[in-house]
């Protein structure tokens, strides 16, 4: 059969900028870490904590995340329907629109514009700019599925394809709001209720921006990469049409001890703990198919990063349903235990899968192999122990927190006051901020290896004729 | 503490209030409205500040309930309750009052108390004059720095 013509430069421009993004994002992220530790650090009014952290998880999550599941799921797309892009020229277009949109929220969040609703911080002009980035992202991705040339749907379209519809209900309904000016506007919920719904959209924005995305590309790429198909396909269906609908009843375990209805506490609470099945399903399933090929772990780069991201995954869909249990909630919640959780699953289970993504694609992208095996390598360890230092710096702060306020003297009041609690938990902090140190090490690496691999495409391209490269 | 002297100087502007008022439906009048002309956004997050958690039936009569309504000093004249009231006193007080009693934020601290009625005004606070209430410390805590200040006059 006639190969088609992929467009694959779309994929590479994507990858570009989301890699800046995802840079800028973990400076900003370095930043607020030593701002914890160094007040002075605090250059008011654009550079203090309150404006640079929306600007570290909207950069982390809308600029890395998203960006880079843009590109893969236009490269997945392609491959796995066997035809080129719907639109080309749309996809130029939703290319420049979501580095506008960016550059926007990056500006107006310095400027302190913000709804002050966490993950959706934008003003509604820049809300509009997001609703018409999806809407052009979805009909590509979904016409480009409708016209496919493949019969079956492998389980990342099905990931890819309700993450597109997920996104766009969750985002419409938690962006309902009333404006004032150009640049401050009211949520159309008022008090629980739009605790409420900000919930239901913050954690199934953890569902289908953070989980489906990162699980299309792990089918994807696992089986590409080992050269072994998925264990098995009926297994991750199932998995995925479970983890779709039990994901929607458990925003309020984002909620639990506040004023609204009991209920629906209860109700998320035990949706969480359901989740657990569905999620590793996709775990086993994704070891399973790694059965007779472990040694890949030692000879495969890819199937390091790849294997290492969904164990993340693992112990954070076990990790999630016990911060979802009422009486582990009363413990941890407020306290730095929740940002560990948040970077295992954002600086592990995501970027691992995403970093592994795009090494598999570069020599695809630039036509000659990477630049440096070893240099990868180095990549994922700084990584891993960067994000390990991180995680686990965080959890015994979180535990020691939460012992000092809940310690009470026998009249009811507090043993500790919260200053105590505060300065108790520095040194954590600075392993914090020199985690992301470690991390930002490893990440550099792995853009300097990309680079010398363009440089080292560009010479070959004039000695040796294209097209005997990206064999695979 | 980073300094956020800026909102100082950045005035809120009545009309942009009342149009804020108006899409919350909050019924404020156009006088309550026109007498933030002159304020700085600083009074603002100030005012705010103040009345947060404030204002819960609930909790003012629980905080009632729970001050104990015998107030003898069970430390009179103890030094080393003396002492421990000291290190509270720098912790939580000094700041306003100053480390020598002196005053800043808040009045110097003048002799002529008697153990109950300073207990009372620690123990509750005059809210309304910018002197926070300490009964988070618990009962005890607050008698051992009254025993301190005693003590100091
Ligand atoms: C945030 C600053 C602040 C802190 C902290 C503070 N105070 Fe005060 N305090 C004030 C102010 C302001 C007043 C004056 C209130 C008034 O008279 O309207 C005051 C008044 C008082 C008075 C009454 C003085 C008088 O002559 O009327 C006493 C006694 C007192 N404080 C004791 C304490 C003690 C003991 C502590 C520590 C547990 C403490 N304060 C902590 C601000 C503070
Ligand atoms: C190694 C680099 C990073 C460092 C040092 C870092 C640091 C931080 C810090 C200090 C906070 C604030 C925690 C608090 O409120 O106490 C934070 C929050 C957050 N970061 Fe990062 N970050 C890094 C990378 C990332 C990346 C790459 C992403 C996204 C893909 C990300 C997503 C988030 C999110 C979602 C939050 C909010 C967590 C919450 O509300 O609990 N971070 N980060
Ligand atoms: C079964 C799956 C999961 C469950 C049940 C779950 C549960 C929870 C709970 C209960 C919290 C709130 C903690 C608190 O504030 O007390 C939380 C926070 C969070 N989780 Fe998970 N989690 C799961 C998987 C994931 C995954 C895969 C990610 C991917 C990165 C993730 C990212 C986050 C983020 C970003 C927050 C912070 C939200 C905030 O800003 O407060 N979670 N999770």
């Amino acid at each position: 059969m006639e190969k088609p013509q992929y467009n694959i430069a779309i994929v590479r421009s994507f990858i570009h900028w989301s890699l800046l993004w995802g840079v800028v994002s973990i400076v900003v992220g370095i930043l607020i870490s030593f701002q914890l530790i160094i007040p002075e650090l605090n250059l008011s009014p654009y550079f203090t904590y309150g404006r640079l952290r929306p600007l570290h998880t909207n950069a982390g999550i809308f600029g890395w995340a998203i960006g880079t599941f843009f590109a893969l799921f236009l490269y997945m797309v392609q491959r796995l329907c066997r035809r080129p892009l719907w639109s080309d020229k749309l996809a130029r277009f939703q290319l420049w629109l979501f580095n506008l949109t960016i550059v926007a929220a990056a500006v107006t969040l310095l400027l302190g514009f913000t709804q002050s609703k966490e993950y959706h911080e934008l003003e509604w002009p820049i809300d509009l700019m997001v609703v018409v980035l999806w809407v052009v992202f979805s009909i590509n991705i979904v016409m480009t599925i409708v016209k496919r040339n493949e019969e079956q749907m492998y389980v990342s379209l099905w990931f890819m394809l309700a993450s597109v519809v997920g996104v766009a209900i969750l985002y419409l309904v938690n962006s309902a709001a009333v404006p004032v000016s150009l640049f401050k506007s009211y949520s159309a919920y008022a008090g629980a209720n739009d605790a409420n719904v900000q919930w239901w959209y913050g954690h199934n924005a953890v569902a289908m921006v953070l989980t489906a995305p990162p699980l299309a590309v792990f089918y994807y790429f696992l089986p590409k990469s080992t050269g072994v198909p998925i264990f098995s396909h009926r297994l991750s269906i199932v998995a995925f049409w479970s983890l779709i609908f039990m994901y929607l009843w458990t925003g309020a375990h984002h909620l639990l001890w506040t004023p609204i209805p009991d209920w629906i506490q209860t109700m998320a609470m035990a949706f969480s703990i359901m989740l657990i099945a569905p999620s590793w399903g996709s775990v086993v399933n994704g070891y399973l198919s790694m059965n007779g090929q472990w040694r890949q772990m030692r000879e495969n780069y890819l199937v390091k990063f790849l294997i290492l991201g969904i164990t993340f995954y693992g112990l954070q869909t076990l990790q999630g349903p016990l911060q979802a249990v009422r009486t582990f909630s009363a413990f941890i919640h407020y306290t730095d235990w929740v940002p560990g959780h948040v970077h295992m699953g954002t600086l592990g289970w995501v970027s691992l899968v995403l970093f592994a993504a795009i090494y598999y694609l570069a020599p695809r992208m630039y036509g000659t192999e990477l630049y440096s095996i070893p240099m990868a390598n180095m990549h994922f360890w700084l990584v891993l122990v960067g994000q390990l230092l991180y995680s686990v710096s965080m959890w015994i702060a979180g535990v020691q927190q939460a012992g000092m306020w809940h310690a009470i003297g026998p009249d009811g009041s507090l043993t500790y006051t919260f200053m105590e609690s505060l300065v108790s938990v520095y040194p954590y902090y600075w392993a914090r901020a020199f985690s992301g140190i470690i991390y930002i090490a490893g990440v550099l690496l792995f853009v300097a290896n990309l680079v010398l691999t363009v440089r080292k495409g560009k010479t070959r391209d004039t000695t040796a004729a294209p097209g005997a490269v990206g064999a695979a | 503490m980073p300094s956020y002297a800026f909102l100082n100087e950045r005035l809120v502007d009545p009309e942009r209030v009342r149009r804020k008022m108006n899409v919350l439906g909050f019924p404020y009048t156009q006088e309550d409205i026109s007498a933030l002309a002159g304020k700085s956004e600083m009074d603002a997050i100030v005012a705010y500040m103040q009345k947060l958690g404030n204002d819960i039936p609930w909790r003012q009569a629980a905080a009632q309930a729970a001050a104990p309504q015998d107030l003898v000093n069970p430390f009179h004249g103890d030094p080393e309750a003396a002492a421990q009231g000291a290190s509270l006193y720098a912790r939580h007080c000094a700041a306003c009052h100053g480390a020598e009693l002196g005053g800043g934020i808040g009045p110097a601290l003048m002799p002529g108390w008697d153990d109950a009625d300073l207990f009372t005004v620690i123990y509750e606070g005059i809210p309304e004059g910018g002197m926070p209430g300490f009964s988070s410390l618990g009962v005890e805590r607050v008698w051992l720095m009254v025993t301190f200040l005693q003590e100091q006059q």
